[in-house]
């Protein structure tokens, strides 16, 4: 197991890096009403990664595992681009229609192109196992700059959010960062090309949903957020690595649903006994 | 009454209200802030306070006036598990200035979910306080509180104006207000659109 663990440092300073930032991105989507949103262009993503990978694959001339993240980013970007400009009146169920157009074009690309199967089953399920080289370095700075560009505007994005929730202001009204956007598009599609869609959905909306109705204060949310991410995530991934027929990313995402809805599951029990 | 060398601290001349699309609401508004007022923008819903508020906010900004701008709530609750302590920390300014005779530390501690209406609106008012301003646009202030806590809360903001924390405030509602006999020096200067 140590032998394990040692073989995997690199992917655990990955896991470290995403428990911390993907749900700390997640926190503030349900306050601005990105969710479905967000939804939405993880499939784009998805989409754009498995383009990345054709072209890699199809054109001799171009070379390199970064394409499909290129790819990807030049997909999320052009999609929220449009969302922002176009549908700025439009309701959230505009944003299922075209999460269901992605999802048709993305499972076109691959009866046309059989050979990508194995690359959906990754951009959709995600194996942790397998990420190892540039795709992981990448990320891991990818994620390092994120954290640092989020809590250097910490404070400023939290008020947004809190402000776009309560007063129901519009991106413009609230003083909206570029920077957030930015950096919620960038996560979100090098998540989505290393980790894949389940883990980066997971991630973004498991623990602040069911966390938030039950925490007494921000700051208490925030620590049992962060620090109950990290163990989910690292624990997950150990666990799949002692088991070897126990796939990684689903077994996070169980163990990491299981433990936020504890206070949940908690504070019922208590109201139900009283 | 000012003298004639006096400016006031905002004013609004024939002033066309439009809104957002360009459809005319009202035609030839014209008042004037000074010092002590508390101007009341009146009328019912969807005759254009709210454009006039946040108009007013942005001409006061480009002058350069200290001015804070206080929207109605949209939603009553938030995704965000803040504590009143923890939204009124949002404000970039020192916690340390905090007005207590506004409200008690105790109330702060409470959870933004479960606060009253009043608490929630008061720290709101705290929060904005706290930047020091020189004129608060307060919009729907009274929303979503019981009679008795919409004069808790016109008093508070009387006392405001009185004691010159604030040379005035610009106030929408929709609701019927009127000044209090104990602050004779304040100045209530009505608005009808």
């Amino acid at each position: 197991m140590i032998q394990l663990l040692a073989l995997y440092k690199e992917t655990y300073i990955l896991l470290l890096l995403a428990a911390v930032m993907l749900p700390l991105i997640g926190l503030h989507l349900a306050p601005r009403r990105e969710s479905v949103k967000s939804l939405m262009l993880t499939q784009v993503a998805v989409f754009g990664v498995l383009m990345g990978i054709l072209i890699e694959h199809q054109l001799s001339w171009v070379s390199g595992k970064v394409w499909p993240l290129i790819i990807g980013l030049i997909f999320t970007f052009t999609g929220a681009g449009l969302m922002q400009n176009k549908l700025k009146q439009v309701g959230e169920s505009y944003y299922l229609v075209f999460f269901i157009f992605y999802m048709a074009a993305s499972s076109w690309l691959l009866s046309a192109f059989p050979g990508l199967e194995a690359h959906q089953s990754q951009a959709f399920f995600g194996d942790i196992v397998t990420i190892y080289g540039v795709e992981l370095w990448v990320t891991v700075a990818t994620f390092a700059l994120s954290l640092i560009v989020y809590l250097l505007n910490f404070k400023s994005f939290l008020k947004e959010s809190f402000e776009m929730e309560v007063f129901g202001l519009s991106h413009s009204e609230s003083g909206h960062k570029l920077s957030f956007k930015i950096l919620t598009l960038v996560v979100i599609t090098t998540s989505i090309y290393t980790l894949g869609m389940l883990f980066t959905l997971g991630l973004l909306f498991i623990g602040p949903t069911l966390l938030g109705p039950t925490s007494k204060s921000f700051k208490s949310f925030l620590v049992f957020l962060t620090f109950g991410s990290i163990i989910c995530v690292l624990g997950g991934f150990s666990l799949a690595l002692s088991f070897q027929d126990m796939t990684s990313v689903p077994t996070v995402i169980i163990i990491l649903t299981l433990y936020h809805a504890v206070p949940s599951f908690w504070q019922l029990t208590r109201k139900w006994l009283a | 009454m000012p003298n004639d060398n006096e400016v006031p601290l905002f004013s609004l001349k024939d002033f066309k209200l439009k809104t957002p699309q360009g459809k005319l609401l009202k035609d030839g508004v014209s008042f004037e802030v000074w010092p002590g007022d508390v101007v009341y923008l009146k009328g019912e819903n969807g005759k254009g306070k709210t454009t006039l508020a946040k108009e007013i906010f942005s001409q006061l900004k480009k002058q350069k006036v200290n001015v804070e701008f206080l929207p109605q709530l949209s939603s009553l609750n938030s995704s965000l598990p803040f504590t009143l302590a923890e939204v009124v920390a949002l404000s970039e300014a020192q916690l340390k200035e905090l007005p207590s005779q506004l409200i008690s530390l105790e109330i702060l501690q409470r959870p933004w979910n479960h606060a009253s209406g009043g608490e929630r609106k008061k720290a709101l008012l705290v929060r904005s306080l706290l930047k020091k301003p020189d004129i608060l646009i307060l919009d729907e202030p009274f929303n979503h509180l019981d009679a008795e806590t919409i004069i808790e809360i016109q008093s508070l903001i009387w006392r405001l104006v009185a004691t010159h924390e604030l040379k005035a405030i610009v106030l929408a509602s929709h609701q019927e207000i009127g000044a209090s006999p104990e602050f004779g020096a304040i100045n209530l200067k009505e608005v009808r659109l």
